[in-house]
């Protein structure tokens, strides 16, 4: 059977599941209503209605083409990046509408780290200090690499080379390093999209404990393809899926235990199954 | 669900364990009716044919066994997938330990021998009837059900009949302990024939738990799972 990664955080906050198979929490980190997103005349993600709880990792699952990183991207504006696409619908960070805020604060607030490892190239410690440094922080920057490397469990490996280009770090290492120049800016929330596609078993397993060491302080949104991924590391589990139309809906979400032991949709089980996708 | 594709080689390997699972009731069924029939005819060469096959159903138990995690294994099943294989390891498991009672019978027609029977066989014949039915409705339920309200229906079906063969097993008991507290020269065989009361008693009781593994396949919930061990 599955069993729950991380107990100490599991949010019991959780309301019910309603009837078409989406669980609900009581002051959710970070929620989407209703939410829409074309691109041009393209309707990607249709109707979507979504809730992360604090301190806790929600997988967002489903067949590729299925509106997972368009949705992921919604949650800190990195669709505005995108000229054609537009947002219908709500997104509330805290219960705050994410478009009402300064769009560089919501990317400190709420992080990104990407499928492939994406250091500027610059020396680790400028990686780590950039954010801090935009943000106007001039004082203890040593202190907050260090502490932001230590947290991405990247410390004993560089501390001896923090001035050495972070080009030369191996993918797993870089993927740390962006992992600890998002903390570097204190963010409450992580958004991973796949990021561990690119790396080795190893790096893997060591992302994944640090996933679940930062869920003991912050929130952790990822988008996985690895099913055994979503099970050892998330405590809530989100399934996406495309019909005919490729509009991507979300079509159940709830427990981890639930989603992969005894999904309540047919279309759930046929993709955690394998069966789909 | 245009996009369904199916997993090929998952529902292939599946298939084989679930085809193995078959070969193995098969087996087991025919020893069961082999078994009783060589105890009421006192045909001892054939008791000691089915002790002596007993290992083929051991055999395919443990090969059924090393099937089922070589799949969990290569295909990390989730979902119905797991709980298909890791229940068929189970119901693996419960056939041999009825092959087992069912050897147990055998050997104690040996021990009997040829000695004339100090009873005339009632209740026994009513035990094995009703036994060999849940076994095979059991069966049945379990590698054709597709759904849980039929599972539903089929094991309270099997659960009323092992209350009926709870009831006859202690029949049998009172009925030999009553007699054998009054002639001495009858324990010895009537210790035996309780003896096969009680395998088949037992393999009614692994009957119910395979029902009750059907119900967990079909629904995940593991809640009605009861051991029955714990009752004896």
């Amino acid at each position: 059977m599955v069993e729950k990664t991380i107990d100490t955080n599991h949010n019991s906050n959780k309301i019910s599941s309603s009837e078409n198979n989406i669980i609900n929490f009581e002051s959710p980190v970070l929620e989407a209503k209703n939410l829409n997103v074309h691109y041009g005349k393209v309707l990607a993600v249709k109707n979507v209605s979504i809730q992360v709880p604090k301190n806790n990792v929600v997988s967002l699952i489903g067949p590729s083409g299925c509106g997972k990183s368009t949705l992921i991207r919604c949650f800190n504006r990195m669709n505005d990046t995108i000229r054609i696409a537009k947002i219908d619908g709500t997104i509330t960070y805290n219960s705050q509408d994410i478009y009402q805020l300064d769009p560089a604060e919501v990317r400190y607030r709420i992080g990104m780290v990407f499928q492939k490892p994406n250091p500027f190239p610059k020396s680790i410690y400028e990686n780590v200090a950039f954010g801090p440094k935009v943000n106007g922080v001039k004082e203890n920057l040593d202190e907050i690499v260090e502490s932001s490397l230590k947290k991405a469990d990247l410390w004993k490996e560089v501390k001896d080379r923090l001035k050495e280009n972070a080009y030369g770090l191996s993918g797993g290492q870089q993927q740390r390093l962006c992992i600890a120049r998002s903390l570097a800016v204190n963010p409450e929330v992580i958004l991973m999209d796949e990021p561990c596609s690119a790396l080795d078993p190893i790096s893997t397993d060591r992302i994944e404990e640090l996933i679940k060491d930062l869920s003991k302080t912050m929130t952790i949104l990822i988008v996985t393809h690895n099913m055994q991924q979503a099970i050892r590391v998330s405590n809530y589990a989100a399934c996406m899926m495309a019909g005919e139309e490729r509009i991507g809906e979300l079509i159940e979400y709830g427990e981890v235990d639930q989603i992969f032991g005894n999904p309540i949709d047919k279309r759930t089980e046929n993709y955690v199954t394998g069966r789909i996708g | 669900m245009d996009d369904y594709r199916g997993r090929k080689s998952l529902d292939l390997e599946l298939l084989d364990v679930e085809t193995k699972i078959n070969v193995l009731y098969r087996l087991v069924n025919t020893a069961f009716i082999e078994s009783m029939d060589a105890f009421y005819e006192k045909d001892l060469s054939l008791s000691k044919k089915i002790i002596e096959e007993d290992k083929k159903i051991n055999e395919l138990s443990s090969e059924i066994e090393n099937l089922a995690i070589n799949v969990i294994r290569n295909q990390t099943p989730v979902a119905t997938d797991i709980r298909k294989l890791t229940s068929h390891i189970f119901v693996a498991q419960e056939l041999e330990r009825i092959g087992d009672y069912l050897r147990g019978i055998s050997r104690i027609n040996t021990k009997i021998g040829k000695e004339p029977f100090i009873t005339k066989f009632e209740k026994i014949p009513k035990m094995e009837k009703v036994a060999k039915e849940m076994l095979k409705m059991s069966m049945k339920s379990y590698l054709n059900e597709k759904e849980a309200d039929g599972a539903v229906e089929t094991s309270k079906e099997i659960f009323s009949r092992d209350d009926e063969i709870d009831n006859l097993n202690t029949q049998v008991q009172q009925d030999l302990i009553k007699r054998m507290s009054k002639n001495s020269k009858i324990v010895k065989q009537g210790t035996y024939i309780i003896w096969v009361a009680h395998n088949l008693e037992r393999i009614s009781d692994r009957s119910t738990n395979i029902a009750e593994r059907t119900l967990y396949v079909l629904t995940g919930d593991s809640s009605s799972l009861i051991d029955h061990d714990l009752d004896e």
